[in-house]
């Protein structure tokens, strides 16, 4: 069940990683997969591909091609506009719930709240 | 198996899969993994061990099929459309524009709006209006430069459609005048406010 819980938080911030990732800058699809799996953000390297995707035809991110000193041209990804405006609600979004999680957090190891909830 | 016939299988087996669950996504999916087991395979040897650690860290390709597929178990997608029905309502503006559009279109042919008075030219300029409007909000941009031009508009032909009782003459037959003409004068307008109340709510969502 933890592993299953651990796989289900990952899947619902991985979308919004992956932005944060790419940040104000262009990269390159197999070092975004790269530096996930490195984190332990993605259970399989393989999914991150679906997820850019999805990313690119809800047009969060765009992507140009870029000749390669060592192989043939690569894709690179950047944020759009909608992108951003994204990850930034993310950003906000995800300090209120981590503000809240980390206060019940507290409360519990510390034996329960007041209020007896 | 070398590492050659390694990925071919796995490319093929992905194809396979993907074709079968997300078709119009396979190739774009099929072409993405060969990039990474291109790039993956340049920094390694390039033998069948090496060719299996990288098939092995992408996963299996029903894996990455299932996080293709969009009925997949993916709680933002499930938990979306409860959680933002406004934002469901605003993503389906552009249909329900140009569903307008086309019922205004379709009711022009139909006699019985022809006898209640209903200006033709009202109608032939207001269907093309909302299909255009259905396109426009597609469109970067699109959906501020909307809201603002059918705000005007939609407030002009409002203002319109007040004035038209003091067009009509006095007498017996004012009450039919005004009937048979603000009505009609008043179905565009409000047309208009609409594709400009969906028009500021989707440029609200981007902005």
């Amino acid at each position: 069940m933890v592993a299953d819980g651990m796989a289900e938080l990952r899947r619902g911030v991985a979308e919004h990683c992956v932005l944060a990732l790419i940040g104000d800058g262009e990269a390159y699809a197999f070092d975004i997969v790269r530096r996930l799996t490195e984190r332990g953000l993605v259970a399989g390297e393989g999914t991150v591909y679906p997820l850019l995707a999805r990313l690119r035809r809800e047009g969060l991110v765009e992507t140009t091609w870029r000749e390669s000193t060592s192989g043939p041209p690569r894709r690179y990804h950047r944020l759009t506009l909608a992108g951003r405006t994204s990850l930034d609600g993310f950003a906000a979004d995800w300090a209120k719930l981590r503000a809240e999680v980390d206060d019940l957090l507290g409360d519990a190891v510390r034996g329960g709240t007041d209020d007896g909830r | 198996m070398d590492g050659e016939a390694l990925v071919r299988d796995y490319l093929r087996r992905l194809e396979e899969a993907a074709q079968r669950a997300v078709p119009d996504q396979a190739d774009d999916l099929v072409a993405d993994v060969r990039e990474h087991i291109d790039a993956a395979l340049a920094a390694s040897s390039g033998d069948a061990d090496a060719v299996q650690t990288v098939l092995d860290h992408l996963g299996p390709p029903e894996a990455l099929v299932d996080a293709a597929a969009p009925a997949g178990p993916e709680p933002t997608r499930q938990g979306e459309p409860s959680a933002r029905p406004a934002r469901a309502v605003v993503r389906a503006a552009p249909w329900i524009l140009g569903g307008m559009g086309g019922v205004i279109a379709l009711a022009a042919w139909l006699p019985t709006l022809s006898r209640t008075g209903l200006p033709p030219a009202a109608v032939l300029v207001l269907a093309p209006v909302l299909i255009l409007a259905a396109f426009t909000l597609q469109r970067p941009g699109g959906a501020a430069f909307l809201a603002a031009a059918a705000g005007v508009a939609g407030a002009l032909v409002i203002a319109l459609a007040l004035a038209v009782p003091l067009l009509c003459p006095d007498g017996e037959f004012a009450a039919s005048c005004s009937a048979n003409r603000i009505g009609p004068v008043l179905v565009p307008g409000l047309g208009l406010v609409v594709v400009g109340l969906l028009a500021a709510a989707r440029a609200w969502r981007s902005a």
